[in-house]
């Protein structure tokens, strides 16, 4: 316990730039990206994995921010809600989101925006209850989910709409 | 709930892992995915020393077919285990019961590897390596030792693992043609650990059965091969009679401990239905063929 | 007529504008499901919240907490961890009590409710698994939890209170001796004869009803930033709270700082339905220690702390019954209420509320002649108690549509029916209930007349009765409910406790033309700016997007009674209108003053002034507003122009406006395993006026499934030591979306006659009936087995032991 602090230094792409930073081992890669890089969408639930609010993209897959060390994540690529939402990838579900009330307190939101943002890249509909199984893991205490289906649900009839 | 400090290392190579455990023995833990050991961090349950991340470790990150066994490697992800086709064909067990892990999300960190030597006793990949009948390639500095899946769960949380070693791969004999493969569990909510489960390998000659081996897991201290009742069905026709006088037995296949929401009678109910309609579908599967 | 506001009427949207409101028709705002603006930022990652704000020397506190329910601190030592890397400051209670004042959460015009004081940190004793003890300072969160692991405490345990009957035992152990005994409040009503109906009675059920104690569990765990200005004697406060303006009173009167220096700022809150309206000592600790310490403090309750630490709901044993004619018209019902709260009262709002409801309540729906009633609040070594959204409503509602449904079997009528005969005549508004409420006016067999007809009643029983023969075991319940809304000051104000039971609002008009508002009422997610605006724009003539409304900000907003009791859009939406109106009227008499036209025939559109009947513009907003803020000499009135305007709105004529509806839940149990798969459910609810009923349905939806999560998942579990054994996530389970059935909604309208606008409330009504529905709908399924069950939460475990005999038993 007091043995010196140990500070690792990472390398690795948050939002495509190249972060370069000294962290504390200890430190969980959810609260580096908030105070160290002041990118505060990914938020803090539970710090055990479980309620989904610190969901990130690393590497290109879903995984949960605060269960992974920042030191873990040297040489990786991040990717938050902030620099998802720059790509525009994602715009049509954030219309989705809106049109539908997909979100109220918005505490889950960033985390279900990410999570539910990749079945966009099916060519198919999905079932709702594929849509509800991709957001089995993203607690949401505001919305009962429905309307977080809907708005999933609501990208691909706007596909097929504008077709 | 802030992580305690902890020495962080990153060796790269095995060699220096070993020195590593050799060093600092049980006040080390090995960081694999992290999602069992991180979350007993954050809620300072554990206060590790040193964290060993074993990541660079490529070695251990292969699933492959060598002279007919399954190798997979300990650092193998779940979401690798869940899209591999050779574990498919090779663990069918496995590839149903890894869907059951957790979400995508943890399965996208957590590792095969992991998970067998956390052996946690409510986990699905430690009971459907046991099913399976692996073998477990573990190693030391001292070299290199294989641990039949049998031996190699002890107790909650308690594996044949010392301090000094890791676990290098799990070996997977390839499986005899017409082996029936049933897994079942029941969870209170998707992702969540098994409040029951099994899993099932028989091989029946016509419509008696030749082999039986019955996993049950989330019951016990440790995933539980059935003897009493496996043994009871073997040479056997199953019929609806037969599963009747199998389940009779269940008692003296486990002694069950209780979790927050079910005590034990209801764990042995539960389960006893569970392997009721385990038995039912594979008179179903067996009579399709 | 059943209203339904499906969601393919929602505006179409093309993919590239991201602005669906330019698109839409300006004319008309009040009633339509306008999406909201801060949406997009939300889900963007933009929103602000407590934790996402740093602040210049900012310090964060950890609290060492009693590991035990009732025990005497005998040592305290905090030296170690005095010198540990980081740590700015740990203190104990004796350290900031200079600071803060002791507290009590009494409500004076209850009769006979006991309470004592309570400080923030525990003094000599500890009272409660959690009680906050020490509070370490440190620079960071990490090493404040590192320290608060070397403070060393001696304890002596002492025998914890756990059991509520008996707390009230004579020789039960007493929590505080000075109170006399561990009950809280009791109110029994009384009624003569009843005794005889029973004994009558052509049919009795009777049943012990028990609700499980569990808690809110928001997302955002309860989170303050506390800054002292010491040369200003300033103290600003950024607070994840639901009610900035009566945080702001306790704040001012318990650290004695005069309530004009005091400033609550709600950011964005993650949730909140009742957790974040409480008085906590750990928030109270944190804003001492920045008055201390003079610097920011910072205190993010962590997910095992917020389960042990916030307030904890919905603890009940309802004994009750029910007596009913042979035709099944009710004739009396009695019931007997007790109540498990915490170790104190909750401070300001008391921890009784919930039993006040209930004994209001319980048989509320029904013409009910005879009502006997008696309920009892005890003190237990737990978690403090309080409000959780639809306060007392849900056990209420449970305990009365079981014994509807139980009626319904014993009698062979039609649960559906049953309710019918029962729901008071639509011709007896306004009714006083004998010992409740007054309620003004409802839509009840309306609502169950489309409900019925939504849910396809008929088929749905004939499909669970084909589907029975094949050992398929589905159930169908209702749950019909009243939910009080718009509360006058008899909830608290009468009582003593500084809660408004008024709101306030400002409209300003800009000098270009838009509008801004403020007003007393706060956004948390339930979409309150979004009603503010659009109340403004459709009386103010101006377009969705040229209003921005400020919520939350004490030093901003006039003062008022914030956000509880579904009373945001019927009381501060009123004053909004009011405002509204009031500054329409000042915008009309200065364009007829200006232009010598009658102010009778002027109206305004699309920004402008306008005749009515022909539409000509007269002047617009930004060039009226110029004049008055730039060339006041143009006016040729005498009094000054007002282009600022606050009004308030309180309602006076009943003690709440009573809303109704009714709810129905379709399950299927698989009763080997105890597995119940929910298919779908259904409300039918009377809102009155619906300003925005996209909103509304959310906010329905997302109280059923807090509803079902109450009647299938969770549950604070206390052993017999009085420790909770299961707050953590992995433990104490919530509803996710896997298992959530879709929710189809439709609504009747009674509008208030108590305001201009006509809204009820809306926010609570889907937590009020949902555990009721899903409970009757397992029984209804497993009635076939003659079982009825009644516990919530309804485990598979509940659901086995009542089907089998197990031998070893």
């Amino acid at each position: 316990m007091n043995e010196p602090l140990q500070i690792i230094n990472i390398k690795l792409t948050v939002n495509g730039s190249l972060v370069n930073a000294a962290v504390a081992a200890r430190k969980h890669l959810v609260d580096f990206l908030r105070e160290d890089l002041g990118l505060t969408g990914a938020h803090l639930g539970c710090e055990h994995g479980i309620c989904g609010a610190c969901t990130i993209l690393m590497n290109g897959e879903l995984v949960r921010g605060c269960l992974v060390l920042a030191a873990q994540a040297n040489g990786s690529v991040i990717e938050t809600v902030e620099g998802a939402c720059e790509s525009g990838r994602l715009n049509q579900l954030i219309d989705a989101f809106q049109v539908c009330n997909a979100a109220q307190c918005g505490f889950c939101s960033p985390a279900m925006l990410l999570t539910a943002g990749e079945m966009l890249t099916r060519s198919d509909k999905p079932s709702r209850e594929e849509i509800r199984e991709q957001i089995s893991g993203n607690y949401c205490r505001c919305t009962g989910y429905q309307a977080i289906v809907n708005a999933v649900e609501f990208c691909f009839d706007e596909v097929t709409s504008n077709e | 709930m802030k992580s305690p400090s902890f020495l962080y290392v990153r060796p790269d190579s095995i060699e220096s892992t070993f020195e590593l455990l050799d060093q600092y023995g049980d006040n080390a833990k090995i960081l694999a995915g992290g999602q069992s050991l991180l979350p007993s961090l954050n809620m300072r349950l554990s206060a590790p020393e040193v964290l060993i991340d074993i990541s660079k470790l490529d070695e251990l990150k292969q699933i492959k077919d060598v002279n007919n066994e399954l190798h997979v490697g300990a650092l193998v992800r779940h979401c690798e285990v869940e899209s591999s086709s050779l574990i498919a064909s090779y663990a069918p067990l496995l590839s149903m019961a890894i869907p059951h892990v957790a979400h995508r999300a943890v399965r996208s960190r957590g590792t095969f590897g992991g998970s067998i030597a956390f052996a946690d006793a409510a986990s699905e990949t430690p009971a459907m390596v046991l099913a399976h009948d692996a073998t477990l390639v573990v190693r030391s500095s001292i070299g290199e030792r294989r641990v039949t899946a049998d031996d190699f769960f002890l107790g909650l949380y308690e594996t044949a693992l010392t301090p000094q070693e890791i676990l290098i791969r799990a070996e997977f004999k390839k499986p005899v043609l017409g082996e029936k493969y049933i897994f079942k569990e029941i969870a209170r909510r998707k992702g969540d650990y098994a409040t029951v489960g099994l899993g099932l390998r028989a091989r029946f000659k016509k419509k008696v059965c030749s082999e039986m081996r019955i996993i049950y897991f989330a019951i016990a201290d440790k995933p539980i091969v059935s003897s009493a009742i496996s043994d009871y069905l073997i040479d056997k026709e199953i019929n609806a009679e037969f599963i009747d006088q199998a389940l009779s037995q269940i008692d003296d296949d486990i002694q069950p401990f209780g979790d927050t929401y079910h005590d034990e009678l209801t764990k042995m109910h539960l389960m006893r239905i569970l392997l009721k309609r385990s038995l039912i579908e594979l008179i179903e599967v067996n009579r399709d063929e | 007529m059943l209203l339904n506001f499906a969601l393919m009427k929602l505006p179409q949207m093309s993919n590239k504008k991201h602005n669906p409101f330019i698109e839409m028709d300006s004319s008309s705002y009040i009633g339509k499901s306008i999406p909201r603006k801060e949406i997009r930022r939300l889900v963007a990652g933009q929103g602000t919240y407590v934790d996402d704000i740093q602040a210049s020397r900012m310090a964060h506190v950890v609290f060492v907490r009693s590991p035990y329910a009732h025990a005497k601190i005998l040592n305290i030592d905090f030296e170690l961890a005095t010198s540990y890397p980081g740590v700015i400051k740990i203190v104990k209670a004796s350290d900031i009590s200079q600071y803060c004042q002791p507290y009590q959460g009494l409500l004076k015009h209850l009769e006979g409710m006991k309470a004592v004081f309570q400080t923030p940190l525990a003094v000599d004793k500890v009272y409660w698994h959690g009680h906050p003890v020490i509070a370490v300072v440190a620079e960071t969160r990490a090493q404040a939890e590192d320290a608060a692991e070397l403070v060393i405490i001696d304890w002596e345990e002492l025998p914890p209170v756990v059991n509520e009957e008996e707390a009230l035992l004579k020789d039960s152990p007493l929590i505080h001796p000075e109170l006399g005994s561990n009950l809280c409040w009791e109110r029994k009503i009384d009624c003569e004869g009843i005794e005889e109906i029973f004994n009558s009675a052509h049919t009795v059920v009777e049943e012990i009803f028990t609700t499980s104690r569990h808690t809110h569990v928001t997302l955002e765990p309860r989170s303050i930033l506390a800054d002292y200005r010491s040369s200003d004697n300033q103290l600003i406060i950024t607070h994840s709270t639901q009610v900035p303006h009566m945080m702001h009173w306790v704040i001012s009167h318990l650290f004695s700082i005069p309530e004009s220096q005091v400033c609550i700022i709600a950011p964005d809150v993650g949730g909140s339905f009742g957790l974040k309206i409480h008085v906590y000592g750990d928030e109270m600790t944190a804003i001492a220690l920045a008055i201390k310490l003079k610097r920011p403090i910072k205190f993010i309750a962590d997910r095992l702390e917020s389960f042990l630490s916030d307030y904890h709901s919905r603890d009940h044993r309802v004994w009750a019954r029910m007596a009913f004619s042979k035709d099944g018209k009710i004739q009396a019902i009695e019931m007997d209420d007790l109540q498990s709260m915490g170790a104190f009262t909750g401070y300001p709002r008391g921890s009784i509320n919930e039993a006040r409801q209930i004994i209001n309540l319980v048989g509320g729906a029904y013409d009910v002649p005879h009502y006997k009633a008696r309920t009892r609040v005890a003190y237990q070594n737990k978690s403090m108690y309080g409000q959780y959204r639809s306060v007392g409503h849900p056990v209420a509602c449970l305990v009365t549509e079981g014994l509807m449904d139980r009626g319904a079997q014993s009698l062979g009528i039609d649960p559906a029916k049953l309710r019918q005969i029962n729901y008071i005549p639509q011709d007896s508004f306004p009714k006083k209930l004998k010992y409740g409420p007054t309620i003004e006016n409802l839509s009840q067999h309306e609502a169950l007349d489309g409900l019925l007809e939504m849910m396809d009643y008929l088929n749905l029983r004939s499909e669970q009765k084909a589907l029975r023969e094949k050992g398929i075991y589905r159930g169908i319940g209702f749950a019909s409910f009243l939910e009080m809304s718009n509360p006058s000051s008899n909830t608290y104000g009468n009582g003593g406790v500084s809660i408004a039971a008024q709101d306030a609002s400002t409209v300003r008009l800009m000098p270009d033309g838009t509008l801004f508002c403020t007003a007393s009422i706060n956004e948390f997610g339930q979409g309150a700016a979004t009603i503010a605006a659009q109340i403004v724009a459709d009386v103010l003539g101006v377009t969705f997007d040229r209003v921005r409304i400020s919520l939350g900000d004490t030093d901003i907003a006039p003062f008022g009674g914030d956000n509880w009791g579904s009373r945001g859009t019927g009381i501060g939406g009123e004053a909004i209108y009011q405002t509204a109106l009031a500054l329409k009227n000042n915008i009309l008499d200065i364009a007829s003053q200006l232009f010598k036209l009658d102010i009778a025939k002027l109206g305004i559109y699309k920004s402008f002034v306008v005749e009515l009947g022909t539409g000509t513009q007269v002047i617009s907003l930004e060039d009226l507003a110029r004049i008055v803020y730039f060339q006041p000499e143009k006016y040729p009135g005498k009094k000054a122009p007002e282009l600022s305007v606050t009004r308030s709105y309180s309602q006076k004529t009943y003690d709440g406006i009573c809303t109704n509806g009714i709810q129905a839940s379709y399950l299927e149990v698989d009763p080997e395993i105890g597995e119940i798969k929910l298919l779908k459910h259904w409300v039918v609810e009377d809102c009155g006026v619906a300003i925005n009923p996209l909103l509304i349905d959310e906010q329905i939806r997302g109280g059923v499934i807090q509803g079902i999560g109450a009647a299938l998942y969770e549950h604070c579990i206390y052993n017999e030591d009085g420790q909770l054994t299961n707050g953590n996530f992995m433990d104490y389970l919530v509803p996710m979306a896997f298992e959530m059935p879709d929710i189809e909604i439709a609504h009747t309208c009674t509008p208030t006659k108590t305001s201009d606008l006509g809204a009820k409330g809306a926010g609570e009504a889907g937590v009020a009936g949902a555990s009721a529905a899903v409970l009757n709908a397992v029984n209804d399924a497993l009635s076939i087995f003659n079982v009825q069950l009644n516990v919530i939460p309804i485990t598979p475990q509940n659901i086995i032991r009542k089907l089998y005999k197990f031998d070893k038993e």
